[in-house]
C-alpha cells in the first residue's frame, strides 16, 4: 500500500521540454566590420581589412552568411573549411549595410578578382579552386599548424 | 568575303528582337561577333566540297584543313591586305571588328564583287542614318526564307556565334551556288540574308576568287565586339601556348544567384588550361597569372572563374 509520494523528478514533470526540445547551438555570427551605415567611418575600408585578417587566425570571405551562402563557390568553401574543423570567422560581402564597398575592396586588396576568397594567418590562401585541390591532401590542416 | 562574313557572325548578346531595337538606341551595348574565320570556313567549306567534286584542284582541299587549323586563332585585325598566297591565305584574313571603313579599299575591293553584292552595298552606302542602315538590314532580315528545320545541323551552323546561326550552300548544274541561311537573332538574319541575296546565283569560281574582300559593313555604326568566351580563348591561347585549352560557358548554371542580372550571360566560365607556362609556379601563381591576362573580362561582366591549371606533366602527357 502507497500512502504517500514524493514530487516527480524535475524532467519528469508534465510539460517540461527538457528531452523533447533540440538546443542547437547557434551559429557564430559573420564578421561584420562596420556598425552600420549610421556611424560614418574615419578609415578607408582596406585598413579595417587589414585589421580583420591580421587579427584572426582564418577568416573566410565569403557571398551570404555562414549557414546561408549565396554561391556555390561560398558554399564550397564552408564546406570544406565546416570538414577540417577548426575555428574560423567569416565576412558577408554582399552585406552593404554593415560592409559598404567590401566586394570591390576585397578584390583589390587580395589582387584577386573573385569571391570566396580564404586568409589564414593573415596570408592569403586562395579561392574556391585551390581550397578543392587541397582539400583531400590535408594541406589546409598543416597551414593551421604551421607556427 | 572576309568582312562580309564577319558581319554575318556579329550576334546580339540576347538574342531577340527586343534586343535588337535596344542596340539601335544605346550604341554601347556590346554585340559579339564570331570571328570572320569561322563562316569563311562554313562557306569556303561547302564551295570547296562542291569544287573537289567537280574535280577542281587540291588545293580546295588544302583550303579545308587549313580552315580547319585557323578556326583557333582569331582576332580583330584589320586585314584589307591581298592575300600573298593561294587560297590557304584566306582563311587567315579577319578584319577589325567596329573599325572605320576605307573608302578607297572599299572602291576597290567593289569592281571585283558579284554584281548582285555590289548592289547591296550601294544600296546600304546610299542609305546616310545609321539607324536607318539598320532597320534596312531588318528588312533584309524579314525577307529571308527561313531554312527548313533538318538542315539546322551541326555542318551547317557557324561556330562561335553567340547566336546560332545556320548557312546552306547548295549547288546547280551550271556550278553556280545558291545560299540558304537561317538564324535565330534578327540582327543576324539580317545580314545571312545579305550574303544569300549577294552570293546566290554566283559561280564556285567568284566566291572561291582570292581577291574577293567584301566591304566592311561595320560602318553601321554598331560596336561589335568579340564575345566573351572567345576573347577569353584567344588571350589565353596567345599567352600561355596551352596543349589543352577549354572555355565553357556556365552562366545558366548560376542563374538566380545573388549579384548576377536576370537573362545575363557569360558571367561564370569553367576554364581549364594545360599549358607548360605552369611548370614550377605555385597554385596561386597560376590562378593569379590567368586572372591577370583576363582582368579586362573581369572587369566588364565575368564574375566567376573555375580554374583548372595544369602542366602537361601533371596529366600524364
Amino acid at each position: 500500500m502507497v500512502f504517500s509520494v514524493g514530487k516527480p523528478p524535475p524532467g519528469n514533470v508534465q510539460g517540461s521540454t527538457t528531452w523533447t526540445a533540440r538546443k542547437q547551438r547557434a551559429a557564430k555570427p559573420e564578421i561584420k566590420l562596420t556598425p552600420g551605415p549610421h556611424v560614418s567611418l574615419t578609415i578607408p575600408m582596406t585598413e579595417l581589412l587589414y585589421k580583420v585578417v591580421k587579427s584572426c587566425q582564418a577568416v573566410v570571405f565569403v557571398k551570404g552568411t555562414r549557414t546561408a551562402p549565396q554561391c556555390v563557390f561560398s558554399h564550397r568553401v564552408l564546406t570544406i573549411m565546416n570538414e577540417v574543423g577548426v575555428d574560423y570567422e567569416v565576412v558577408n560581402v554582399l552585406d552593404e549595410h554593415h560592409n559598404p564597398g567590401l566586394r570591390e575592396a576585397i578584390k583589390v586588396y587580395s589582387h584577386w578578382p573573385t569571391i570566396p576568397q580564404i586568409y589564414v594567418k593573415g596570408e592569403f590562401v586562395g579561392g574556391a579552386d585551390i581550397l578543392d585541390e587541397m582539400a583531400p591532401s590535408g594541406e589546409i590542416k598543416t597551414l593551421f599548424q604551421k607556427s | 568575303m572576309a568582312a562580309l562574313h564577319q558581319q554575318l557572325c556579329s550576334c546580339a548578346s540576347s538574342p531577340s528582337s527586343s534586343s535588337v531595337s535596344a542596340t539601335i538606341q544605346s550604341r554601347n551595348s556590346s554585340i559579339s561577333c564570331c570571328p570572320s574565320s569561322r563562316i569563311i570556313s562554313v562557306s569556303s567549306l561547302s564551295s570547296s566540297k562542291f569544287s573537289s567534286s567537280w574535280g577542281s584542284s587540291s588545293r580546295v582541299l588544302s583550303l579545308k584543313s587549313s580552315v580547319q587549323a585557323h578556326v583557333a586563332s582569331f582576332g580583330p585585325e584589320l586585314s584589307l591586305a591581298r592575300p600573298s598566297s593561294g587560297g590557304r591565305s584566306r582563311n587567315g584574313r579577319r578584319v577589325g571588328a567596329g573599325v572605320g571603313r576605307v573608302e578607297s579599299v572599299q572602291q576597290q575591293q567593289q569592281q571585283e564583287l558579284p554584281t548582285k553584292l555590289q548592289e547591296i552595298v550601294k544600296l546600304f552606302e546610299a542609305v546616310p542614318d545609321s539607324k536607318q542602315k539598320y532597320e534596312q538590314l531588318l528588312y533584309y532580315a524579314k525577307q529571308l526564307k527561313p531554312l527548313a528545320k533538318e538542315f539546322h545541323t551541326k555542318e551547317n551552323k557557324v561556330e562561335g556565334c553567340v547566336s546560332q546561326v545556320w548557312v546552306k550552300p547548295s549547288l546547280t548544274e551550271d556550278s553556280r551556288v545558291f545560299f540558304e541561311a537561317d538564324s535565330d537573332s534578327l540582327l543576324t538574319k539580317g545580314l545571312a540574308a545579305l550574303l544569300v541575296e549577294g552570293l546566290s546565283g554566283a559561280t564556285v569560281s567568284e566566291i572561291l576568287k582570292d581577291s574577293f574582300e567584301t566591304p566592311n559593313f561595320s560602318s553601321f555604326g554598331a560596336p561589335v565586339t568579340m564575345s566573351k568566351k572567345d576573347s577569353i580563348q584567344k588571350k589565353l591561347q596567345e599567352a600561355l601556348a596551352p596543349t589543352i585549352l577549354e572555355v565553357d560557358d556556365v552562366s545558366h548554371q548560376h542563374a538566380g544567384h545573388a549579384g548576377v542580372h536576370k537573362g545575363a550571360t557569360e558571367t561564370h566560365f569553367n576554364v581549364k588550361v594545360v599549358s607548360d607556362k605552369f611548370t614550377g609556379t605555385s597554385l596561386i601563381k597560376r590562378h593569379r597569372l590567368v586572372y591577370e591576362l583576363l582582368d579586362e573580362e573581369l572587369k566588364t561582366g565575368v564574375h566567376a572563374l573555375a580554374l583548372v591549371t595544369k602542366t602537361p606533366k601533371e596529366i600524364g602527357q
